[in-house]
């Protein structure tokens, strides 16, 4: 109880909800990716990915992969998450107020959630439709046959995936979110 | 609050499937255009160095990428089908888009088929040899492994050249 009413400042403002927002803000106005994948080496890559629910790089051969709905969903996702930044700052702040509880919103921890499940399924139908298998983290060896002129030709690319400091600290600013939530939730003691 | 939730991750999408004529295929479908990758290889000529036979190739790139042919490991055939002498490349070669190199070949005759060579042009001037086998080429930062199947010509002069 202690702890409580020191992180909600006497019940008056929620700090771990505030710096959640502000994790919250940056996650969702920052560009970087969350996960890359590199195919090749030396400065020269077959194929690269810098994946982030905010913003998908595709390039194969050097040239880049669109496809229409990405950049809408993009558009979503980050909307999304600055609402849910905007609405836990606000709470934080009115954290006094009974009514403040559901604006300490999940979203900022679902999101980190739903990429990592997205990304493990992509590149389990990558593999399974396309025959093309990239890990989610480490490294592999890609071996793939394309048709030439009639003949099978075999490519072999050395192939590096990861998950990068951005994911890592959009997953923190969500489990932030998620324990503010939580402190919210316990109820100020009785004034005597 | 949820219901803004749902509003704000909806509306984006809804506004890019009108975009794209509210055609789902379109909307989700990839488009890519990839680089030509091409080249061509022609004879052009022999070369002789300690009784090995060096065919010549012009290998012209077509495309739009770096092609470099790092190794070979095939075989030499003769007018006959049979399997004369193996054949390696010369040396690595880097090809740039739109630039013609040669590629050189390195074919090891043993002294048994090199005392064969000579009935081949029995009534004949020249005679077609075969290259068969698998070229290691790198494309980007791919190691690409490839069928090839090219022939050089050889003439009576040449093999009177080799024996030297």
């Amino acid at each position: 109880m202690k702890l409580t009413k020191t992180l909600l400042l006497n019940h008056k403002v929620n700090l771990i909800g505030l710096a959640s927002s502000l994790l919250l803000f940056y996650t969702a106005l920052s560009n970087r990716a969350w996960w890359v994948v590199r195919g090749g080496s030396g400065g020269e890559y077959t194929f690269l990915a810098d994946v982030s629910p905010f913003n998908i790089v595709l390039e194969v051969l050097g040239k880049p992969v669109t496809i229409p709905i990405i950049p809408y969903l993009c558009l979503a996702a980050r909307l999304s998450i600055l609402l849910a930044a905007t609405t836990i700052f606000v709470g934080s702040l009115l954290a006094g107020k009974t009514w403040s509880k559901p604006m300490m919103s999940l979203n900022g921890l679902v999101l980190p959630i739903i990429f990592i499940f997205v990304l493990y399924t992509g590149l389990s139908l990558a593999k399974l439709y396309i025959g093309v298998s990239i890990p989610m983290y480490g490294e592999s060896t890609l071996n793939y046959l394309v048709s030439y002129r009639g003949s099978g030709v075999v490519t072999e690319t050395p192939v590096t995936a990861s998950l990068t400091e951005e994911y890592w600290i959009a997953f923190v600013a969500g489990t932030l979110s998620a324990l503010a939530r939580i402190v919210h939730s316990k109820p100020a003691p009785q004034e005597r | 609050m949820w219901l803004l939730s749902v509003i704000i991750v909806v509306v984006p999408i809804i506004y890019g499937m009108s975009s794209c004529g509210w055609s789902i295929q379109a909307f989700v479908m990839p488009s890519h255009s990839p680089p030509k990758i091409d080249f061509h290889v022609e004879s052009s000529g022999l070369r002789f160095e300690d009784k090995q036979l060096l065919p010549v190739f012009r290998v012209t790139n077509l495309g739009e990428v770096r092609i470099v042919f790092e190794s070979l490991n095939a075989t030499v055939y003769g007018p006959d089908g049979e399997a004369l002498a193996p054949a390696i490349l010369y040396k690595p070669v880097v090809s740039q888009p739109n630039s013609t190199e040669a590629l050189i070949l390195k074919v090891g005759f043993d002294e048994a088929t090199f005392r064969k060579l000579p009935s081949y042009f029995e009534g004949r001037e020249r005679v077609d040899f075969e290259v068969k086998g698998v070229a290691s080429i790198h494309v980007f930062a791919s190691k690409v492994t490839a069928p090839l199947s090219i022939s050089f010509e050889v003439s009576l002069t040449d093999i009177i050249k080799m024996v030297g």
